[in-house]
């Protein structure tokens, strides 16, 4: 199967104080396939985060290759192919959640009859049908990061980025977001850069977990994970569920030292 | 729905409350001032009663209205004239890297001027009406509106630029779509301390060089030794000051209404 997205040797150098310079990211290489959901797990300033933006052309490496749809990321962005969801829902609190939806729509002067309906039927689909027209404080977090999630699809891009989206959100509703997630990715068919802290979560959702090292941010290994799909939340308490999450634990742990 | 309708009924009940009170108090002020002067041997020319304040007001209405009206003309012109320039400069200097650097170094350095010291030139270069006091209140409203407005064009979550930006916004787009909203409650902030300093920028103008408004009244008063006048011209400065606060924070509640939803 092609890369959807392909990373070679992808560095970043960060300014630090006068004239120093810290290294963040050191050759990182991994590829992502069409339709897959690959998850990057690693201690807090291993440059996950960065590496998510280096996908989306937020930020320029400063070294290596790095392709998204077989192009330089900066053209898959300007082609509006590139889904981002962030750590915080980003609504902003003086539009009604549709409102906030269609921004996207807004800014690329497309707010038709068509694709307003394009934004109630994704709003439909997250079960947030009948708030359209709330403003996002009557919102609960999980509904908040759902609204986020839709205002990142509404433009059918092919390549979803997520930077710890459930981080700030409790167990029981982060669990509920999984299987919809899963069912979203499904029915979008876009391939998914899932960014997170959460061992569990990693595996839970992804067909490959990329781990990752700090000090400087690198590659330690990348697990595949051939739970069968669709999958419940019984997986999680399955045998070969809990032995991926020890393998992931453990090559975690192995840079912790 | 339910849960809302009722907090925000407790929230008018207890705001209602809360007037009651502050009225309540000022009243108190009021009555304790007249007792105690009525016991405390102090000049009538330097602390004049309360009521006798209240008789000079009624008394000399029609001088008090036609100086009034001066002044408002004046505090407001600058209010509109300082605040107009200061927010469009604020969104220039925020657009152009450039304008920040040239622009607002001097912009900082005239903010150094004492007031007072630049309104016997704005007398000297204008004249003895309007336009002169118009120029210091807005002088006088101009810099904190300019401050806050770009704090809050430049407060926007770095997140937010980037969700933006994932979306190809232009660079107008950011600015009407993230930076002018984020902007607002800053300049609301600001727009409220204007009406207060605009009235001050008026009266000081008049103290310069004026033959109107209740700046020229409060000399005219004070070299007259005529404290119930005084008092009552400070009065009316105050009332008028108020009024403009009122609008303004009237027009907060309407524009930025989001603001105090999701704070409260």
């Amino acid at each position: 199967m092609e890369s959807v997205i392909a990373l070679d040797a992808v560095t970043m150098e960060f300014r630090a104080g006068r004239d120093g310079r810290r290294l963040v990211l050191d050759r990182v290489t991994f590829d992502a396939r069409a339709g897959e959901f690959v998850s990057i797990i690693g201690p807090s300033g291993c440059g996950k985060s960065t590496l998510l933006r280096i996908v989306a052309s937020l930020l320029q490496p400063t070294a290596g290759s790095v392709r998204v749809l077989g192009k330089p990321p900066e053209e898959a962005k300007a082609q509006r192919r590139v889904g981002f969801v962030f750590q915080d829902s980003l609504l902003f609190p003086w539009r009604t959640v549709l409102e906030n939806v269609w921004l996207p729509f807004e800014i690329g002067h497309q707010l038709s009859a068509q694709t307003r309906q394009r934004a109630v039927q994704l709003l439909e689909m997250v079960g947030l049908g009948g708030f359209e027209h709330e403003y996002p404080y009557k919102l609960s977090g999980g509904m908040r990061q759902r609204a986020a999630i839709v205002r990142a699809l509404c433009l059918n891009p092919q390549i979803l980025l997520m930077d710890e989206p459930f981080g700030a959100i409790d167990e029981l509703t982060r669990e509920r977001l999984h299987l919809e997630l899963l069912d979203i990715c499904r029915l979008e068919n876009v391939t998914t850069l899932f960014v997170t802290h959460s061992i569990p979560e990693a595996v839970f959702l992804s067909d490959r977990v990329v781990v990752m090292h700090t000090s400087p941010g690198r590659v330690a290994g990348v697990i595949d994970v051939d739970l069968p799909r669709p999958r419940d939340n019984n997986v999680r308490f399955a045998a070969p569920f809990q032995g991926l999450a020890f393998a992931v634990k453990n090559l975690l742990s192995e840079g912790a030292s | 729905m339910i849960a809302r309708d009722t907090s925000a009924t407790a929230r008018t009940g207890s705001r209602a409350s809360e007037w009651t009170v502050s009225v309540a108090g000022i009243l108190v002020l009021l009555v304790a001032w007249q007792l105690l002067e009525s016991v405390l041997p102090i000049p009538r020319y330097i602390l004049p009663l309360p009521t006798s304040i209240v008789q000079s007001m009624v008394r000399n209405a029609g001088l008090l209205l036609a100086n009034t009206w001066p002044t408002v003309i004046e505090a407001l012109g600058g209010f509109v004239v300082g605040n107009w320039v200061a927010v469009g400069l604020a969104v220039m200097i925020v657009w152009s890297k450039t304008l920040e650097r040239t622009v607002y170094p001097i912009a900082i350095l005239f903010r150094g001027i004492p007031i007072i010291a630049i309104a016997p030139i704005m007398v000297l270069w204008l004249g003895n009406g309007y336009s002169s006091k118009i120029a210091i209140a807005a002088l006088i409203s101009f810099f904190p509106t300019l401050v806050n407005v770009i704090k809050g064009l430049t407060s926007v979550d770095h997140q937010a630029l980037e969700l933006l930006d994932m979306f190809s916004a232009s660079k107008s787009q950011v600015f009407r779509l993230v930076r002018w909203p984020y902007a607002m409650p800053y300049l609301f902030a600001a727009l409220k301390i204007a009406t207060t300093s605009s009235v001050l920028g008026a009266i000081v103008g008049e103290w310069i060089g004026s033959e109107q408004g209740l700046g020229y009244l409060v000399i005219l008063a004070t070299d007259q030794y005529r404290a119930s006048l005084l008092f009552a011209t400070l009065a009316i400065s105050t009332v008028v000051a108020l009024v403009l606060f009122g609008l303004v924070g009237a027009a907060e509640h309407v524009f930025v209404r989001w603001h105090e939803e999701t704070r409260g």
